[in-house]
């Protein structure tokens, strides 16, 4: 696959490769196939680098709500009764056995299993378990494939987030959106087809940084562009005051032709990438202000996402600009939202958190579902790792932490070719080992390109000598959650 | 493997293959040359037979040990076995005689002695012939050569002309015979190339019901009744990647549904002489037995179609409507069938008519959100091949609907934010394959839906989100917010 941007102008080293492989010889078939929405990208008609996708693709959109912090799998969807019957008693050194603990509880004494305060029930035709905290995503438990079997390799927030987001701890790896977004192409010119909505966490939620949504070694136009709440949505994107739009437009075009000059002389592909996002910008500057506008969202769209939906900023605002992005055609919207990281205080913080999702998650399956959009729209729920079954700190009758907890931990996806009423795999009955089908964070990551039509073996740029991929060198599809 | 041969054996065993070509090639050269020095022309040939008979000796001399130590291994059926062991050592003695004639008749030259030569020279290039056919043989499996042999050819060789090895399809499910009709042409075509009398890998041959009884170096091969414990599902279900895994990495694998059957076969007590009939079938067994019918018993229609062949598209018409401002692009590699995508800025009136030329293949198309009117569904009947299409958010109304009526393969319809109603959806009753239809935010009722659904039992309708209540979460800790 070729790194080269700009097809017009062929580098010795491409025109030896292509021709000795006899592949389209000097007819580069891309000079050839006109109608591309984005200058300097891959050659399928949308400009993504496969062309055509490895499979038909069940999810033509992805909506990945991430919650950074770690959700406690406990208190929200992995029911334990045993954990409730034994809270206070040891964690028995059999279930722990090698597991590395964080700084945080490595020097307790005593590991006392903490059983959760809220109550479980059943829900739907699927009888899945969902507790109390989420009395709206049970609504639509239905809609739901629970995978309960989730493992990671990383035991604390940074790796671990940027593993599940770019498939290695360490950082400078594309994201999962950067893939989609040079391996698939843009079905909108107007818009980035990876869009990101970062939501206000609450005070001391973890930090999440722009290498998350970065492009890592694939050219930077396929990086996350994160929107944000008021007045610019995208920084820098609106014209100064006095500037006319017609100006603007000519000092693009000189600048294009500077560009295409100093192009000339080094053969930077990133400069042919500069071109088309000085393009792209341009454009967004119409589509932007008409995309963030949720003024004539009608009430009870508001009502269904919730009270904090009015609020710009708010995870349930982003999960409604999540849906009017997805309409316009973005490929992937990386949604953040902090605030799960409790270590004390567990019962209360939970309950608040989990409120302040619960509603617009389970509304965002609802209103793409009614607008058809959730036939091949995926949606995504689910953190960087799980938490302990034991307390952190002092344990007492309605007042507990919970420590990082990599070993297992629960994720819901809906829609998009996923298998909806269905819970996959099983922890023990301790909640701290996984019993059955564990899906690892490449599993995951091999089953969502997979979804997209895309082989992840074969989804590869070649960088420092070596090709790349977002599973590295592992990852096997879940057949058994794809519809 | 015999615990008694060491690895280092089975190390040097293993180069046999590596190095016996070498004698073929050198022996073979040497022979030809003699041949060939005879002539005046080529007289000056003669000074090298020699050194190549010699390197072609030596080296017949070590594959032939090396091979020894290979069929130390096992894995092998014994009669071809030794019959290509003792050709190869055959092969190797003869060249060892020829070369010691060869130096003779340079030494002394007499007639005898020459003739002595040429004929050792011959039955060598023989035996050697002989003893590479079989190692073939017993590596690629008897039939290797003949296996795709025209049939004009077979009778000419005087072989039987050769059956279609086609899966055969099930006529009568209930009394076909659970062993000889679903599992044995599973193990027929996945295991017996390599666990048969000829090629006995892990000392395990699997052509026969006796065979199979018997089971190989580890024993039973199955316990009745038992899968979970039966050495042959075991080793099927281990992962890929394992040493132990069968069939080995590289081979043809099991598909899930064989598997099921397997094991299902297995749990009913490997039965060899029941109909299926006789055994309980669970529901998930059913479906996959049905296949067996039919392949495509468990497929809807559009997926059949899907599945289907169709002729691609001329580049140069994709490139034009690229050009007019459609994405159309295929659905996936090696796949024909179209999806294209109208842009929202544009209009399906006027754009949908440049799609004639790709009728054949287009199956997916979305107008949704677009300018477009009944005008542009007038088009619609010529794309007999739709499975989806997009009209949400678009200008059309009751009377364009009566131009989705014959499109067979229409599985999904999107109508949300338009201007239709329950007389227009009525049009939609004879499309047998449609399961989503989506109404919200049109002018349809629940009434008028029903009305469609007594002539669709199948069709799922969403007409938008009801009771969606403000839920109170109750909480057992009372907390202070």
């Amino acid at each position: 696959m070729s790194d080269y941007c700009h097809q017009d102008i062929v580098s010795r080293r491409d025109f030896l490769t292509k021709s000795t492989l006899g592949l389209g010889g000097i007819a580069l078939s891309s000079l050839l196939s006109p109608g591309k929405l984005l200058a300097g990208t891959g050659s399928s008609a949308n400009g993504g680098t496969l062309d055509p996708l490895h499979y038909a693709p069940k999810a033509k959109r992805v909506i990945y709500l991430f919650q950074s912090g770690g959700p406690s799998q406990m208190e929200l969807f992995d029911y334990k009764p045993l954990l409730n019957k034994k809270t206070g008693e040891e964690l028995p050194a059999s279930v722990r056995g090698e597991q590395r603990l964080t700084g945080m509880t490595s020097n307790q004494k005593s590991f006392p299993l903490a059983g959760s305060v809220y109550n479980f029930q059943q829900h739907g035709q699927s009888g899945a378990w969902v507790s109390e905290l989420m009395p709206y995503t049970a609504q639509v438990a239905d809609e739901l494939c629970f995978v309960k079997s989730m493992y990671t390799e990383a035991i604390n927030h940074d790796p671990a987030i940027t593993f599940f987001q770019t498939g290695s701890q360490q950082n400078g790896r594309p994201s999962i959106g950067s893939w989609a977004s040079w391996g698939l192409g843009s079905d909108n010119k107007n818009l980035p087809s990876f869009c990101v909505l970062l939501s206000r966490g609450r005070e001391g939620g973890q930090p999440l940084y722009a290498k998350l949504w970065g492009s890592g070694f694939l050219p930077s136009l396929h990086q996350g562009v994160q929107f944000r709440s008021g007045k610019d949505p995208v920084l820098y994107l609106n014209d100064p005051p006095g500037l006319k739009k017609n100006s603007r437009r000519r000092m693009l075009d000189y600048l294009k032709e500077l560009h295409s000059i100093q192009y000339e002389k080094v053969k930077d592909p990133e400069i042919s990438t500069r071109i088309a996002q000085y393009e792209m910008a341009y454009r967004m500057q119409t589509s932007v202000p008409e995309t963030m506008d949720i003024s004539k969202e009608p009430d009870y769209i508001y009502d269904m996402y919730g009270p904090e939906s009015r609020i710009p900023g708010t995870f349930s605002a982003n999960c409604l600009l999540a849906r009017r992005l997805i309409e316009r055609d973005v490929k992937f919207v990386q949604l953040y939202h902090q605030g799960w990281d409790q270590h004390g205080n567990l019962p209360k913080d939970i309950k608040i958190q989990a409120k302040s999702t619960d509603q617009a998650s389970a509304a965002l399956v609802k209103d793409l579902k009614q607008r058809g959009l959730l036939e091949d729209t995926l949606v995504i729920w689910g953190g960087e790792f799980g938490r302990t079954n034991y307390s952190q700190g002092r344990l007492t009758k309605e007042n507990y932490g919970r420590d990082h907890h990599p070993r297992c931990f629960t994720m819901w996806m809906a829609g998009g070719g996923i298998k909806k009423g269905l819970t996959y795999g099983e922890t023990c009955e301790f909640g701290y080992n996984i019993a059955k089908d564990p899906v690892h964070v490449h599993d995951f990551q091999a089953t969502l390109l997979h979804l997209m039509g895309v082989d992840h073996e074969k989804l590869t740029f070649k960088h420092q000598g070596r090709r790349f991929r977002l599973t590295d060198v592992a990852g096997k599809v879940v057949n058994d959650i794809i519809a | 493997m015999e615990q008694t041969t060491s690895d280092l054996v089975l190390f040097f065993g293993r180069f046999h293959p590596l190095i016996l070509h070498l004698p073929i090639g050198f022996l073979l050269i040497a022979f030809l040359l003699e041949i060939l020095s005879r002539f005046k022309s080529f007289a000056s040939y003669q000074p090298a037979v020699g050194f190549i008979l010699f390197l072609g000796a030596i080296s017949a001399i070590v594959a032939a040990v090396l091979g020894l130590m290979l069929a130390q291994g096992g894995g092998y059926g014994e009669e071809l076995l030794s019959l290509h062991q003792w050709l190869g050592i055959g092969a190797a003695l003869t060249a060892v005689v020829a070369l010691i004639l060869h130096w003779q008749a340079r030494k002394q030259a007499s007639p005898k002695l020459d003739k002595a030569y040429i004929s050792v020279l011959s039955v060598m290039i023989v035996v050697l012939m002989a003893a590479g056919h079989y190692g073939g043989s017993l590596t690629h499996g008897s039939d290797y050569l003949t296996q795709y042999m025209p049939n004009p050819l077979r009778t000419l060789a005087g072989l039987e002309p050769r059956e279609e090895k086609k899966a055969v399809l099930i006529t009568n499910l209930p009394e076909a015979q659970l062993y000889h009709d679903i599992i044995y042409p599973i193990l027929d075509a996945r295991c017996v190339s390599c666990h048969n009398p000829e090629k006995r890998k892990g000392e395990l041959e699997m052509h026969t019901v006796e065979a199979l009884l018997e089971g190989g170096e580890n024993g039973a091969l199955f316990e009745a009744g038992n899968p979970a414990e039966s050495h042959m599902m075991k080793r099927i279900l281990l992962p890929e990647e394992d040493e132990e895994h069968m069939p080995p990495d590289g081979k043809s694998q099991l598909t899930e549904e064989q598997i099921e059957l397997l094991n299902w076969w297995i749990a009913e007590g490997a039965p060899f002489d029941k109909k299926v009939a006789q055994v309980k079938v669970s529901e998930d067994i059913q479906n996959v037995l049905n296949t067996l019918v039919d392949p495509n018993a468990n497929k809807t229609e559009v997926e059949i179609l899907l599945a289907s062949e169709v002729q691609a598209a001329e580049e140069q018409t994709l490139s034009q409507l690229q050009t007019s401002g459609v994405q159309v692009m295929p659905l996936a590699a090696q796949v024909n069938w179209l999806q294209v995508r109208i842009p929202m800025t544009a209009s399906g009136d006027s754009l949908v008519q440049t799609l004639s030329p790709v009728a054949g293949q287009l199956t997916w198309l979305d107008m949704g959100d677009t300018q477009t009117t009944d005008e542009a569904l007038a088009a619609i009947p010529q794309f007999t091949k739709l499975t989806r299409l997009h009209l949400e958010n678009t200008q059309v109304t009751d009377n364009g609907l009566q131009h989705l009526k014959d499109l067979p393969y229409l599985e999904y319809l999107n109508l949300y934010g338009t201007e239709v109603s329950d007389e227009g959806i009525q049009q939609l009753k004879d499309l047998k394959n449609l399961r989503k239809l989506y109404l919200w935010q049109t002018k349809a009722t629940k009434e008028g839906v029903a009305q469609l659904q007594q002539a669709l039992p199948q069709l799922e309708v969403n007409m938008g989100i009801e009771n969606w209540g403000v839920v109170e979460a109750d909480s057992s800790v009372a907390l202070n917010d």
